[in-house]
């Protein structure tokens, strides 16, 4: 009787549906009214239940897993498109300051011999 | 956590600060075009020369720097194509990827619908969860993609430009185009890092619930069952 008194307790306590919650408690009570004797076909009942409510909770977290891995390869994608944008400009800047060097000594040279 | 409720060992700080290097960098390359339209400063200076020496080395001055200034806006305009595609292209992944996974859980959730009815639950109140919306593309993620289509912006219609002030007007559009669509990735990325991080929790909370949930299950499997 206690046993399944402080089973009812772990229940409450553990992060069941509401509707699971309240189907194991319902069994658990039949089985407390019964003397304490908890039916084989109850008892199968009570673990298909968790079972399913492992396997929900589970799938959840694989699907969670899943989106956060896209999203972290998202930012990851998005990084490297960036690293090497600055690569490119910084090259492009290099090269365009030297060119533009050159092209402002021969504009101001052509200034000066007139 | 400790006792004030704060998490010691929260990644928050660094989170924040990849989220905010991320945006540095491409707030960067975001002004970076306003740098090399300097090469326009040659332009106006070669046409100076241009109006002191009626001569064929001022002409090759002015076209030199045409020339010079096309070819760097030409290069940084495509630099910055090059990125915006590939943010659109990463965004169509994550959305292609995140879709996947909300079908594959809708197609799970109505199997454990099943099982649910036949262990006596009411499927309607135990199936809550609506998996479209808790596994959904992030809005900004979302309005990278809608934009995708957009036509790639072109240095061939600066070329054209006669004056250079219509090149600098047009110039200065193109800028603000590629502005908004850099920033708008810079958006997403803070979001999907946000995103992430809650995903991340969601899985951890959810397998610790699932492991609570064993170990009351190993315990009624351990009760002898009695008719």
């Amino acid at each position: 009787m206690n046993d399944l008194q402080s089973l009812k307790q772990q229940i409450q306590e553990t992060g069941f549906s509401a509707e699971a919650k309240r189907v194991l408690l319902e069994i658990l009570d039949k089985a407390l009214v019964a003397g304490g004797k908890l039916s084989p076909d109850d008892k199968k009942k009570l673990l298909n239940i968790i079972q399913l409510e492992v396997d929900k909770n589970e799938a959840e977290a694989d699907a969670s897993d899943q989106v956060a891995a896209s999203l972290e390869r998202f930012v990851q994608d998005l990084d490297i498109a960036t690293e090497t944008a600055e690569r490119r400009t910084d090259h492009l800047s290099k090269q365009a300051g030297e060119e533009a060097k050159n092209l402002e000594e021969d504009i101001n040279s052509a200034t000066t011999a007139h | 956590m400790d006792q004030t409720g704060e998490n010691k060992y929260s990644l928050e700080p660094a989170k924040q600060a990849a989220a905010e290097a991320g945006k540095q960098r491409l707030d960067k390359l975001m002004r970076f075009l306003y740098t090399v339209a300097g090469a326009d400063v040659l332009v106006t200076k070669s046409a100076e020369v241009g109006k002191q020496l009626a001569t064929d080395k001022a002409t090759e001055l002015k076209d030199r720097a045409v020339a010079f200034r096309d070819k760097v806006v030409e290069k940084a305009v495509g630099i910055k194509n090059d990125l915006i595609e590939e943010g659109n292209r990463a965004a169509a992944g994550v959305a292609e990827a995140v879709n996947t996974t909300a079908h594959r859980m809708e197609d799970k959730a109505t199997e454990l619908t099943k099982r649910a009815e036949i262990s006596g639950l009411k499927p309607a109140a135990w199936m809550q969860e609506k998996y479209a919306q808790a596994y959904q593309i992030p809005a900004k993620i979302r309005e990278v993609i809608a934009g995708r289509y957009e036509t790639r912006a072109s240095a061939a219609e600066l070329r054209a430009a006669q004056e250079v002030q219509d090149y600098q007007a047009m110039l200065k559009t193109l800028q603000e185009q590629h502005a908004v669509k850099i920033a708008l990735l810079g958006e997403a990325r803070t979001e999907a890092l946000h995103t992430a991080g809650e995903h991340k929790q969601k899985a951890v909370d959810r397998r610790q619930k699932a492991a609570q949930m064993t170990s009351v299950k190993d315990r009624i499997a351990r009760i002898q069952a009695t008719l």
